[in-house]
């Protein structure tokens, strides 16, 4: 407590050691690094796309492609307002490109027809009640859940826990540990 | 005026306009440093090296937001900073840099690392890395990125009074090495 504070000569010829050890410190980053941030950068300094300059605000058509058939029938058979449904043109559209799904994880990359795999539910008895005829009923759920397994099994074996392996409740009986009679 | 006389502000306004050649620029002239603040203080070159990359990501992806009230080193070490602490958090062994425990990554100096070790600087460098966490990263900001007692407070969030005695304390432990080496 009672030094004497340094003086700045000597606060200067402690930086100016350091200065010259760094100096002679071998040590630098790796020109991966370097290269990685050069391209990152020039990547996010590339300007945007725009639209050109051709397509004026007033030809709608040039940037919105069509109304699509398929939305209007859509539409149609669930009897709901029909409005038609524009989609933003961004690349030349070709028949035979598939689509871009909302959630390509939960799909089945064995579909072509783009059926949603649904998330596997717990294991639940068929329905018993109403009009319909029991043994129908139990047909008709065989049948979805074999067609979930096998897209389940198939595609997403990792990802997707199976409906088969739905973990059981336990009895309260086996959560207490043993007793001991005396 | 040059681009290499530029400012750092100047150079960084350029690039949130998209002038990836003021980026480059940038790059060089603080790279040596930003590398010595995160090596120095991490003391392991892999994770100095990841770091690095961050803060040079975020830097670039902040360039358009990025409002020259301050100057350019100021807010570049500021986020250095906080990366390393981030990392250090992340890593789950220490919370602090007083007790970080550096990993003994000394697989065996080449060459020249070797003579330079031999040489008082590299003890001198060596010496300097014993030095207690905070007022080594104290002391590294300021002669790294030129800062003054009160940038270097805001940025590691200490009082302007422990800022200034833990930088008293580094370079007063760094002369008492410097004579141990001499």
């Amino acid at each position: 407590v009672n030094e004497v504070p340094p003086s700045q000569d000597s606060d200067d010829e402690a930086d100016d050691l350091y200065r010259r050890a760094s100096a002679l410190d071998p040590s630098r980053p790796g020109e991966a690094v370097r290269r990685r941030v050069l391209e990152h950068a020039a990547q996010l300094a590339s300007p945007p796309r725009r639209w050109p300059d051709s397509c004026s605000r007033r030809n709608f058509s040039c940037r919105m492609g069509p109304a699509r058939p398929c939305c209007l029938t859509r539409g149609h058979c669930k009897r709901r307002p029909l409005l038609p449904q524009h989609r933003p043109r961004t690349q030349h559209p070709c028949p035979h490109r598939r689509p871009q799904l909302r959630h390509p994880q939960r799909r089945c990359p064995q579909h072509r027809c783009l059926r949603r795999v649904r998330w596997p539910r717990p294991h639940r008895a068929p329905h018993r009640e109403s009009g319909g005829s029991t043994r129908l009923m139990n047909r008709r759920f065989l049948r979805r859940a074999s067609r979930r397994r096998a897209c389940s099994s198939r595609a997403l074996p990792s990802a997707m826990p199976r409906l088969s392996r739905t973990p059981r409740r336990q009895s309260p009986r086996r959560m207490h540990p043993p007793r001991f009679r005396a | 005026m040059t681009a290499a006389g530029e400012s750092d502000e100047t150079l960084m306004a350029r690039y949130g306009r998209g002038d990836a050649a003021a980026f480059e620029l940038l790059y060089r002239r603080h790279e040596m440093r930003i590398w010595r603040y995160l090596e120095r203080n991490v003391r392991n070159r892999a994770t100095a090296d990841e770091l690095m990359q961050e803060v040079w990501f975020a830097v670039a992806r902040d360039a358009a937001r990025y409002e020259p009230s301050a100057k350019f080193t100021t807010w570049l070490f500021t986020i250095a900073h906080n990366r390393m602490i981030d990392s250090i958090r992340t890593s789950r062994r220490q919370t602090s840099l007083e007790t970080l425990e550096y990993e003994a990554e000394d697989p065996g100096p080449g060459p020249l690392a070797e003579a330079v070790a031999r040489d008082q600087a590299g003890a001198l460098i060596r010496a300097f890395e014993t030095l207690p966490g905070e007022q080594r990263e104290a002391f590294l900001l300021q002669i790294e990125g030129d800062l003054s007692v009160e940038e270097i407070a805001a940025i590691t969030q200490s009082s302007f009074e422990t800022t200034k005695s833990r930088l008293r304390y580094a370079r007063a432990k760094l002369r008492d090495l410097l004579k141990e080496y001499a």
